[in-house]
């Protein structure tokens, strides 16, 4: 069942960070630099896109604190809201950004005890406050290399259960990145968002694969959210950086 | 011209500040209440509790240089999310008392929808100020709270936006000015916002 709830659709840029650096990768391999963060976050902030989703992919991650600095120049840059994510796993990391002025952490999913931490986090900020993402693969081989990474993947087989796990939470929304199409620009899973909508009343966003504005609206017909590295990052299939924001002459798409 | 941003440690005074320089205005943060005079324009942002900031106002000699800036000197006055909450009398969030600028209160926001309001609205601005119908077009601002302004009279509402009915976007009296959302959260629209109140 398509829901959206007053124009609740959004589309939005997600920038991952490697160790400091902004990266693209293809099939959460193969990162290539795209550029420095903030500089990143200040071009599609002056792009006009309605928010910035930042997921630290680093494998060997250093404390938040001494992450604390780039992310409050991050902030400092962007005249839009952002969410920002990776290795969360504490209050008080959470008390932190939110302090810094981030708008929304985004809580990686680990096991059923993710659940409480994003209940805590809710608790004091608000469920529109926190997201959880789901990392998922269709191939055992992906799940399985990806797992000594320190990345927990799911099989697409497991998803189904984890998320109900999640819709009983107090989460705001739930982001579904498909690793299979991370960097691919052929297309979201959209499959998944007909099964998911059956077990969960939360608000979905689907990530990997967004190579077109096309594939946005396809989110949309299925009733969710859609987030993109690629397409606000490279000049169309060319891979050539070319920061941009292509739904800036679609007004329609914006909230 | 040049524009204090109110830094008493609660809210990005920064980000303000950022977006004027974006736009090419001089603003800079301001710690100290005695030096609020010297600017044409103040700003006063806030993010977090309206008991616990209200407090900080009072215990650091900011509320009484903000009523001074306001209405002995009535230079223009705008409060930012919960910055223009404290602008109010009173907010049900610590049941504190706010600066009493302006008459309206702030009542936790009661619907079915998601509370706090978090998101892009549209604002619709009230008939009555035609010169800001003509600057300030069709806008969209970023939300983000848990209580509402309601003023004690129709005749302060500037905006509105809608969220299971119709809700207070913009208070206006006179040099005072209260807006619930981020402008500088709210791009090109908050640009456009935060230069009216540069040129007010």
């Amino acid at each position: 069942m398509v829901r959206f709830v007053m124009n609740a659709f959004r589309a939005f840029p997600v920038l991952t960070i490697d160790r400091g650096a902004a990266v693209k990768t293809r099939r959460f391999s193969s990162p290539i630099y795209v550029g420095d963060p903030v500089n990143t976050v200040r071009l599609w902030s002056e792009f006009c896109v309605d928010e910035i989703v930042c997921l630290d992919i680093s494998e060997t991650r250093e404390k938040l604190s001494s992450r604390l600095n780039q992310i409050t120049a991050i902030i400092e840059e962007a005249f839009v809201p952002v969410a920002f994510g990776g290795g969360i796993d504490s209050l008080e990391q959470a008390h932190r950004l939110f302090d810094l002025g981030i708008e929304k952490v985004v809580i990686g999913w680990e096991d059923l005890a993710t659940g409480e931490l994003v209940d805590t986090v809710a608790a004091h900020y608000g469920s529109q406050a926190v997201a959880c993402c789901l990392d998922y693969s269709y191939s055992w081989e992906l799940c399985d290399w990806t797992k000594n990474r320190r990345k927990r993947v799911l099989h697409v087989t497991e998803l189904y259960s984890a998320i109900t796990a999640m819709g009983r939470t107090n989460v705001g929304e739930i982001i579904l990145q498909c690793i299979d199409r991370d960097g691919e620009m052929n297309g979201l899973d959209l499959a998944v968002a007909s099964e998911v909508h059956e077990s969960v009343d939360v608000p979905l966003v689907l990530l990997g694969g967004v190579g077109s504005v096309e594939h946005i609206k396809s989110a949309h017909r299925v009733g969710c959210s859609a987030g993109a590295g690629s397409l606000f990052t490279f000049r169309t299939n060319t891979r050539q950086v070319l920061l941009g924001n292509p739904l800036l002459n679609e007004p329609e798409w914006t909230s | 011209m040049n524009i204090a941003v109110v830094d008493y440690g609660v809210g990005n005074s920064r980000a303000v500040v950022r977006m004027y320089e974006s736009i090419g205005v001089r603003a800079e943060t301001v710690s100290e209440p005695a030096h609020l005079s010297h600017y044409s324009h103040a700003i006063l942002p806030g993010v977090g509790h309206f008991g616990y900031a209200s407090e900080i106002l009072r215990s650091t000699g900011w509320s009484t240089a903000l009523a001074d800036y306001a209405l002995d000197s009535q230079r223009p006055l705008l409060g930012i999310c919960l910055g223009a909450q404290l602008l109010g009398k009173f907010s049900e969030e610590g049941h504190a008392n706010g600066l009493g600028l302006l008459p309206f209160s702030c009542e936790r926001i009661e619907t079915d929808l998601p509370v706090p309001n978090m998101g892009w609205r549209s604002v619709n601005y009230s008939a009555n100020d035609l010169a800001i119908r003509q600057t300030l077009v069709h806008h969209r601002f970023y939300f983000s709270h848990s209580y509402e302004m309601i003023p004690e009279h129709s005749a302060l509402t500037l905006g509105t936006f809608v969220y299971d009915g119709e809700r207070v976007a913009i208070l206006r009296e006179r040099n005072i000015t209260a807006a619930q959302f981020h402008p500088e959260k709210s791009h090109r629209f908050g640009k456009e916002f935060l230069s009216w109140f540069a040129s007010s």
